[in-house]
C-alpha cells in the first residue's frame, strides 16, 4: 500500500510506542495521560490562573518575601494553594516536553503543521518566562541567583546603557518599581500566552483543550494532594550582601543554572541561541525528501455531489465548498494543500469516491482492495486485518497468519473496503487502528467508528453483516492487544455460520429490491 | 493484569512521579565556589565631555548640502577611565572603562566582581580619567586628548572648569580607595562611589 509518512521504525517513535504502551496497561488508553500532554498543558495553565489570583491578592510589592512567607503560613488556605501554583508550573513543563516529542517522534512537526510547532517553541520560551518572574517574585535566594544570572545575560545585549546588573548590587534597596515590573510581567505573559495557544491551534478543526474530567480532576487532585503533603517552603530571603549559599533549586525551570554560573554571557547566548535554532528548525529537518512526501488530496469535480461531508471530518480544517464551475448547480469541494496534511481521513467520508490524495482515493483503495482479495483468497473462516501502518498492526507477529491490508490511518478505510473483502470471501475483517487520542490524524479511529457503527457518511451499509466487522484500538507497540483481539474475533468467526450461499444470496436479493447494483464498483 | 493490581500499580506510578516533581522542584544547588567572598565594584561617573575639532578644507564642504556647510566640525565623546584593581599588591585589574553608548556618550559605568579567599585583604583601587586635560561640558575646542596631569597645580582656567563639573554634576578625574577588609565565606563588600563625599567607600550588608 501507499505510505504517507516515513515508516514508524525510528528510536524516538519506538521509545514513545513503549512508553505509550506502559501507560496504557495502567491507565488505559482512555485515561492515558501520555496522549492528553497538549490538554494537561491548557488544564494547568488554567490551574495557574485560579491559584496565582488568589495568590496576587496577598501579594505585596513592598515586602515580597515577607508576603509570600505570610501566605505559606497560612496553613489551611494559602500553604497549599502555592504548593499547588508551583507544582502546576512544574507539570506544565513536563507536559509540554511530552507533548513536543510525542510530536517530534510522530513526525507531526512538519509541513502545514510547522507553524503549530513554532508556536508551541515559543509557548514553551514563554512558559520559562513566566516561571523566571514568578520565582523572581518570591525574593528568596534563589529569586537572587535568577535574577542576578538574567541580569548578566541582559548586560551583553547592546540595548542597555547601564548595567542591569547594578540593579543588584546592594548599593540601594531594590525598588518596588523593580518588582511592579516583575508582576506586570508575569501576569502580562500569560495573557501573550492565550493568543500563542490560538495560533497553536489555529490549523486544527477541532482542537481539543481540556482532558476528559475524570482525567482533569485527577490530575489537580494529585496535585493537591502533593501540594498539601509536600508543602512548599520559604528558602532564606535574598540578601545581595551574601553570596547564596544552599538553594534549592527548581530544576524544571532553572536546570540550566549549575551549567551557566561559569561560563561567559555571550557563549550562553550563543549556545542557547543555536540551540533554539535547532528546535526551531525541527519542522525543516524532519520532513521527508521532496520525493517521499505524500501527496495532498484532491477533488474529482466530476464524482463530487457536494454533500460536505469530507469538509465536516476534515481535522485540519483543509476543505472548503465553493461554487461548482462545471456549469452544474451546486458547490463542489475544495482542497486548501497549504493546511492539507495528507492524512487522508477525506478518503474515508467520501461516498462517491471523489476525494484523497493522489493515488490513494478510496477508487484506487477499493482497486487494491480487489487485487489483495485476489491474491489472498480468504476463506470463509479466514480473518483478515486492515491496519493502521503505526498501529500495532505492524508487528507481524501478532497478526498470527492473518493477511494484512495496510493504510496510513484507520479513518482512510472507506466502508466500502471492508464490504469487498467480506463479499471476497473472508470469514470477518478487523480493522485495526491507534487508540482514538493517539491518531496522528487526530481523527481517524473516531470517524472510523462512526462510520461503521453509527451510520457516518461514509457508512458501512446496513446489508454487511456487522457480527463479521470489528474494530480494535492497539497502539504500535500493543501487539499483545492486538493478537488477543484477533484470537477473539477468529473464535467469533468461527462460530458463525459460513458466509455461504445463503447469506451471498439476501445481501444480491437485499441489493436488486432497493433498486442497487450489487456490483460494488458500480454501486460506488 | 488483575484490574486491583493495576489499580495499584496505577497509584503506585503516580505516587512516584508526583513525589519526582516535588523533588525536582527543589534540588538543594551550591554554588561552585560558594566558600568565597566577593568584592563588588560598582559606581557610575558622570565623566567629562571631550571633543576633537577639525577645520574642514573648501572641498570638503563643497561635498555638503549647503544648510550643513559649517567650517568647523566636532565629534566629542565622554573621557575613558583608568581603574587599576590591587588586592594583597596583586593587581586584579588594570582596564580603560569607556563611557557607555554607541558614541560613548553616556555616563561611565563600573561593575566588577573578584572572588577572593575569605580573610582579611588589602585593597587598592585607582580610578583615574584619561584624556580629556578637564575640559568641561561644551569647553576644549580642538585637542584635548593629552593625558590630564594630576601633579600639577590647575590653571585659572582648568579651575574654573572645574568649577562648571561641580554644577554639571561631573565627578572627580580622580578617585581612589585604600583599605583592609575583612571578608567571612560568602560576604560581599561593596566598593561605590559616594556623590555625596565625591568619594568611593566601602559598604557592607
Amino acid at each position: 500500500m501507499h505510505t504517507t509518512t516515513p515508516a514508524p521504525r525510528h528510536a524516538s517513535w519506538r521509545i514513545l510506542a513503549r512508553l505509550d504502551a506502559w501507560a496504557n496497561r495502567l491507565y488505559g488508553a482512555r485515561w492515558n495521560p501520555l496522549y492528553h500532554s497538549g490538554a494537561i498543558v491548557v488544564a494547568l495553565l488554567l490551574v495557574l490562573l485560579a491559584t496565582g489570583l488568589y495568590l496576587l491578592v496577598f501579594y505585596r510589592l513592598g515586602a515580597p518575601w515577607a508576603s509570600v512567607a505570610r501566605i505559606t503560613e497560612q496553613a489551611w488556605l494559602g500553604r497549599w494553594i502555592r504548593g499547588l501554583h508551583r507544582f502546576s508550573s512544574d507539570a506544565v513543563v513536563v507536559a509540554v516536553a511530552v507533548h513536543a516529542f510525542r510530536m517530534y517522534a510522530q513526525r507531526r512537526s512538519w509541513g502545514p503543521r510547522a507553524l503549530a510547532w513554532v508556536s508551541g517553541v515559543v509557548l514553551l520560551a514563554v512558559i520559562f518566562v513566566c516561571g523566571w518572574t514568578g520565582y523572581v517574585m518570591v525574593w528568596d535566594v534563589q529569586a537572587q541567583l535568577l535574577a542576578v544570572e538574567g541580569a548578566r545575560f541582559l548586560d551583553v545585549l547592546p540595548i542597555f546603557s547601564e548595567p542591569i546588573s547594578r540593579t543588584f548590587v546592594g548599593e540601594r534597596p531594590l525598588p518596588s518599581a523593580f518588582f511592579f515590573l516583575n508582576l506586570f510581567a508575569h501576569i502580562a505573559l500569560p495573557i501573550g500566552l492565550i493568543l500563542l495557544l490560538w495560533l497553536h491551534v489555529s490549523r486544527v478543526a477541532r482542537p481539543v483543550l481540556l482532558p476528559s474530567r475524570p482525567l482533569l480532576w485527577g490530575l489537580v487532585g494529585a496535585l493537591i494532594l502533593l501540594a498539601v503533603l509536600r508543602p512548599v517552603g520559604m528558602a532564606p530571603e535574598a540578601n545581595l550582601f551574601r553570596l547564596p549559599d544552599r538553594v534549592p533549586l527548581d530544576l524544571f525551570y532553572a536546570f540550566w543554572l549549575p551549567l551557566t554560573r561559569r561560563l561567559p554571557a555571550w557563549s550562553v547566548w550563543a549556545v542557547g541561541g543555536v540551540l533554539a535554532l535547532v528546535v526551531v528548525l525541527v519542522p525543516l529537518w524532519t520532513r521527508p525528501r521532496p520525493e517521499a512526501r505524500p501527496a495532498k488530496s484532491v477533488v474529482n469535480e466530476r464524482a463530487c455531489t457536494g454533500c460536505e461531508q469530507c469538509m465536516l471530518d476534515c481535522p485540519f480544517d483543509a476543505i472548503t465548498m465553493v461554487e461548482r464551475t462545471d456549469g452544474r448547480a451546486g458547490m463542489v469541494a475544495r482542497v486548501n494543500p497549504d493546511r492539507c496534511v495528507s492524512c487522508g481521513i477525506c478518503i474515508g467520508s467520501c461516498a462517491p469516491m471523489a476525494i484523497g490524495p493522489v493515488g490513494r482515493t478510496g477508487r484506487d483503495q477499493l482497486a487494491l482492495v480487489r487485487a489483495f482479495v485476489e491474491r489472498e483468497r480468504p476463506r470463509a473462516r479466514d480473518v483478515v486485518v486492515i491496519g493502521c501502518e503505526w498501529s500495532a498492526a505492524r508487528h507481524d507477529a501478532a497478526l498470527g497468519g492473518a493477511p494484512l491490508f495496510s493504510l496510513p490511518c484507520a479513518g482512510n478505510v472507506h466502508t466500502s473496503s471492508i464490504e469487498a473483502m467480506l463479499r471476497g470471501g473472508a470469514g470477518g475483517v478487523l480493522v485495526v487502528a491507534c487508540p482514538a487520542r493517539d491518531c496522528r490524524s487526530r481523527e481517524g479511529p473516531r470517524w472510523l467508528d462512526q462510520r461503521v457503527w453509527h451510520g457516518r457518511e461514509a457508512e458501512l451499509q446496513e446489508r454487511v453483516d456487522r457480527r463479521r466487522v470489528r474494530v480494535v484500538e492497539a497502539a504500535g507497540a500493543e501487539p499483545g492487544v492486538l493478537a488477543a483481539a484477533l484470537r477473539a474475533f477468529r473464535d467469533d468467526v468461527a462460530a458463525l455460520a459460513a458466509p455461504g450461499d445463503d447469506d451471498a444470496a439476501d445481501l444480491i436479493r437485499l441489493c436488486r429490491a432497493r433498486g442497487e447494483d450489487p456490483d460494488l464498483e458500480e454501486a460506488s | 493484569m488483575n484490574a486491583a493490581l493495576r489499580v495499584a500499580l496505577a497509584v503506585i506510578v503516580t505516587g512516584i512521579g508526583l513525589a519526582a516533581l516535588a523533588a525536582l522542584s527543589a534540588v538543594p544547588y551550591r554554588e561552585p565556589g560558594a566558600g568565597d567572598a566577593v568584592l563588588r565594584l560598582s559606581w557610575r561617573v558622570r565623566g567629562i565631555r571631550v571633543q576633537e575639532c577639525r577645520t574642514l578644507t573648501p572641498e570638503q564642504l563643497e561635498k555638503l548640502p549647503p544648510h550643513m556647510r559649517r567650517p568647523e566640525v566636532c565629534e566629542g565623546r565622554i573621557a575613558p577611565y583608568r581603574l587599576h584593581v590591587r588586592v594583597d599588591g596583586r593587581v586584579l585589574q588594570d582596564t580603560l572603562v569607556h563611557a557607555a553608548g554607541a558614541r560613548e556618550d553616556r555616563p561611565v559605568y563600573v561593575f566588577r566582581e573578584f572572588r577572593v579567599a575569605p580573610g582579611v585583604h588589602r585593597v587598592a583601587l585607582l580610578f583615574v580619567r584619561e584624556g580629556g586635560r578637564g575640559k568641561g561640558r561644551g569647553e576644549g575646542k580642538g585637542g584635548g586628548e593629552e593625558g590630564e596631569r594630576q601633579d600639577e597645580p590647575p590653571t585659572r582656567d582648568e579651575a574654573h572648569g572645574g568649577e562648571r563639573r561641580e554644577r554639571n554634576g561631573e565627578s572627580p578625574a580622580r578617585l581612589e580607595l585604600e583599605a583592609d577588609v575583612s571578608l567571612e565565606a560568602g560576604d560581599v563588600a561593596l566598593i561605590t562611589y559616594d556623590p555625596q563625599q565625591r568619594a568611593l567607600v566601602l559598604r557592607r550588608g
